[in-house]
């Protein structure tokens, strides 16, 4: 790295401690350092762009950080760490509840379940994806005690009344869940043995014949025989994840009902 | 016993001829659910997975049990397509920015003595 990439990378560093409001940094200069190398190596591992991978690698140092600022007992870091936890999960809170008005006691009771659960978080550069996790349980529980979920043509409601929201579903964007044009990497999974490698073929021609829709078999294919995660296909698809998951409940349930597609399981299990 | 319910009980059983991805789809297609273990596990995971997602680097071998299990579990799937929405507006600084915060209550940091 040159001393002009490493005085950027200082900067983008500087930039998201900023925009996020993170104070816990004791030495800006090291810190920023220390990321710049992590982010070096990473990005010439990945090939990925060498800003965003400053940007994430912040974030994950700063995770830790902050984990670390949670269990200094006594201390003024301690406070701040949970007054920065508080002020990053206040906004989801609100977020997540739609305007109701729990958001201030979901996030008090997130932030002394991560006061006493912090042992239980197994990554601590994955602080605050554990941390909205702990928050959003919170949400769901206070929205299920008290509210039911309706899904109207102006959007989502919640009405106060005593039901299980367990079974409801959780789409926002449901609606613009479908289709477009078929996408690209449904062909050719490479397998070894040959056995599978056919079978691997009759299931793709299967999920054609019975989904008679492109972009419903490429979300399968991708996602069960490509290995790849929600995100990826949602990218690859130019969608939202959220909307990967209705096309694959939706091809799911067609496949279901498809006669040809039971017999194919059947005559392998023979 | 009926022919999805004969492919739901062999889907159970190991079937070394067939695909992984033809056995995970018959599980999800049918509903053959995962070990009830396999859900505290995959949740543990959830924060690091979405993380590396984030960073994009997800494709790693360490993640693909976790994947099946979002493949074949509508609740699991759930939880994460959620905390991945959240993940993904924080990351673009998309979530809305309140004018007043609330003060929280740190009042519980002092039973750290006992």
């Amino acid at each position: 790295m040159t001393e002009e990439q490493r005085a950027a990378g200082a900067a983008i560093v500087d930039q998201v401690l900023r925009d996020r409001g993170w104070s816990l940094v004791e030495d800006p200069a090291e810190f920023a350092r220390e990321v710049c190398l992590e982010a070096e190596a990473q990005a010439a591992a990945t090939g990925q762009d060498l800003p965003f991978v400053i940007e994430r690698r912040t974030v994950n140092r700063y995770c830790r950080l902050l984990y670390a600022a949670c269990g200094e007992r006594d201390s003024q870091r301690q406070r701040t760490a949970f007054l920065e936890i508080w002020n990053y999960l206040y906004p989801i809170a609100l977020y997540r509840l739609h305007g109701t008005n729990g958001a201030q006691d979901c996030t008090q009771q997130a932030l002394v379940k991560i006061w006493r659960k912090r042992d239980q978080c197994r990554d601590p550069g994955a602080f605050l994806r554990w941390c909205d996790q702990v928050l959003l349980n919170e949400c769901r529980d206070y929205l299920n005690k008290r509210y039911i979920r309706i899904e109207t043509d102006e959007g989502v409601k919640f009405v106060p009344q005593k039901v299980n929201l367990e079974d409801a579903p959780m789409s926002q964007e449901k609606a613009n869940a479908e289709e477009s044009s078929p996408a690209p990497g449904s062909e050719s999974p490479l397998l070894e043995n040959s056995i599978q490698e056919e079978r691997l073929r009759a299931l793709v021609v299967a999920l054609r014949v019975c989904l008679q829709n492109e972009k419903h078999v490429t979300v399968l294919v991708e996602l069960f025989i490509h290995e790849k995660g929600f995100k990826q296909v949602a990218e690859l698809l130019e969608t939202t994840p959220l909307n990967v998951q209705v096309m694959k409940s939706r091809a799911l349930k067609k496949l279901r009902e498809c006669e040809s597609f039971l017999q194919m399981y059947e005559e392998w299990f023979q | 016993m009926t022919p999805s319910l004969r492919v739901r009980h062999a889907l159970r059983q190991a079937q070394p001829t067939l695909p992984i991805a033809a056995i995970s789809l018959g599980h999800a297609v049918w509903h053959v659910r995962p070990p009830a273990y396999t859900h505290a596990v995959v949740l543990d995971q959830l924060p690091t997975f979405i993380e590396a997602e984030l960073e994009r680097r997800a494709t790693a071998v360490e993640f693909r049990e976790l994947k099946h299990h979002l493949l074949v579990c509508a609740s699991c799937v759930k939880i994460y397509l959620d905390l991945l929405h959240i993940a993904e507006l924080e990351a673009h600084h998309s979530l809305p920015r309140p004018s007043t915060r609330p003060n929280p209550d740190l009042t519980f940091l002092e039973s750290d003595h006992e």
